[in-house]
């Protein structure tokens, strides 16, 4: 059984779910910017709720960002906590992939995930889906708003021929979505926060499953800067 | 970093705390969620006797110090104000991971004193109000403003202050 922890939004989750993916139990949560006083008593609600000894986890899933600073911290260090103290094997997704993962697809598809950092950066990465697997194709990345569009346009229309489908995926913001409303080749959509709190439990019982577990002691949140800066002293 | 000038960029002088006040008054009348306001001066020019005026205004009971030391304070109140001190963030690393561009938003007011190493990394709409010190009580106001948002606030708080 693993518990799934994402806080790296206003819409946070926390979810459980079996070695065979089935999912036991999940709630979410709407909370501005102030995590702390929630995470832990729903930490305790979901167990307790599903009768599970915190104790028994046998993996924790938790989204390391890019997202909200504080949020991200808190997560992060509920999460590397739990898993240290519990002796609990941690894994870890990122809020691309996590939104990516709704989409994958057995037919070929281009997976265009995006989220907002704040007013003037957004963050995407880029995925391909075939077989129902989804394969990494552009890490995640950091983009003022201003060069999104153009930015996605012509990397979707060099991609895309590989493709039959190219899909651009949002949280819920609906500016987002306003953004690319004039782009009708591609698909938009996006994600409920029930949708992804749940999409992390998955990814992290597949990377539970395949051994794929990080050190809690060195565990940070990924925090997204532009690529250009440089360290002036 | 270079000024620009706008049509509605005024200068406003100050003989007294109480004319300062009054300045800051008329900021907060005028300001609101989603406003970027930058405070640019040497030490002890009263950057932070603006921002306490213009708060005050807000809500009377919240004490506004000084955010050098721990570069950021959070007041709550009918409003969400953040009042952020870039002195101490010396490069560009340090700007972006201690998250300050996620303290601008829609719903809040944040003031920002010593922008000057990052107003270019910055949402391009603020107003920006450059104090200088005439003598020990004087002070010179000259304040101007980026991006249609801001460009009003600045129309109606000059047009306020010259009634």
């Amino acid at each position: 059984m693993l518990l799934s922890i994402d806080t790296s939004s206003k819409n946070s989750g926390v979810a459980l779910i079996r070695k065979d993916y089935s999912i036991i139990n999940s709630i979410e949560w709407t909370t501005e910017y102030n995590h702390t006083p929630d995470l832990l008593p729903t930490i305790d609600r979901i167990l307790t709720e599903s009768k599970v000894n915190i104790a028994n986890l046998k993996g924790i899933a938790i989204n390391i960002g890019p997202g909200q600073f504080s949020g991200l911290r808190v997560g992060v260090t509920t999460a590397k906590t739990i898993s240290w103290s519990y002796n609990v094997p941690m894994v870890v997704s990122n809020s691309l992939e996590i939104l990516a993962y709704s989409h994958k697809s057995s037919t070929p598809t281009i997976i265009c995930p995006i989220i907002n950092l704040n007013k003037i950066q957004m963050a995407w990465s880029l995925f391909r889906s075939n077989d129902g697997k989804l394969t990494k194709i552009q890490e995640p990345t950091i983009i003022p708003k201003d060069d999104l569009l153009e930015k996605i346009t012509s990397t979707i229309t060099k991609l895309g021929y590989m493709c039959k489908k190219s899909v651009i995926i949002c949280e819920e913001a609906i500016e987002n979505l306003l953004y690319f409303e004039r782009l009708n080749t591609i698909e938009i959509t996006n994600t409920t926060s029930s949708e992804r709190i749940i999409n992390l439990a998955k990814i992290g019982m597949e990377k539970l499953n395949n051994n794929e577990i990080t050190d809690p002691t060195s565990l940070e949140p990924f925090y997204l800067r532009p690529p250009t800066i440089n360290k002036t002293k | 970093m270079g000024s620009f000038q706008t049509m509605n960029d005024f200068t406003y002088i100050s003989k007294s705390e109480k004319q300062t006040n009054k300045l800051g008054q008329i900021i907060s009348q005028f300001i609101g969620s989603d406003s970027l306001l930058l405070l640019r001066g040497d030490l002890g020019t009263g950057k932070t006797t603006l921002t306490k005026s213009i708060v005050n205004k807000l809500d009377s009971s919240i004490k506004v110090k000084s955010p050098t030391f721990v570069i950021t304070h959070e007041y709550r109140s009918d409003s969400l104000i953040y009042h952020v001190d870039l002195y101490r963030i010396d490069n560009e690393i340090d700007f972006y991971d201690i998250g300050i561009l996620e303290l601008i938003r829609e719903d809040s007011i944040c003031v920002i004193e010593w922008p000057d190493k990052f107003i270019h990394l910055l949402p391009q709409s603020y107003i920006l109000v450059d104090i200088n010190i005439i003598d020990e009580t004087s002070r010179e106001f000259n304040i101007s403003s980026k991006g249609d948002n801001h460009n009003e606030i600045l129309t109606n708080i000059k047009s306020s202050l010259h009634k």
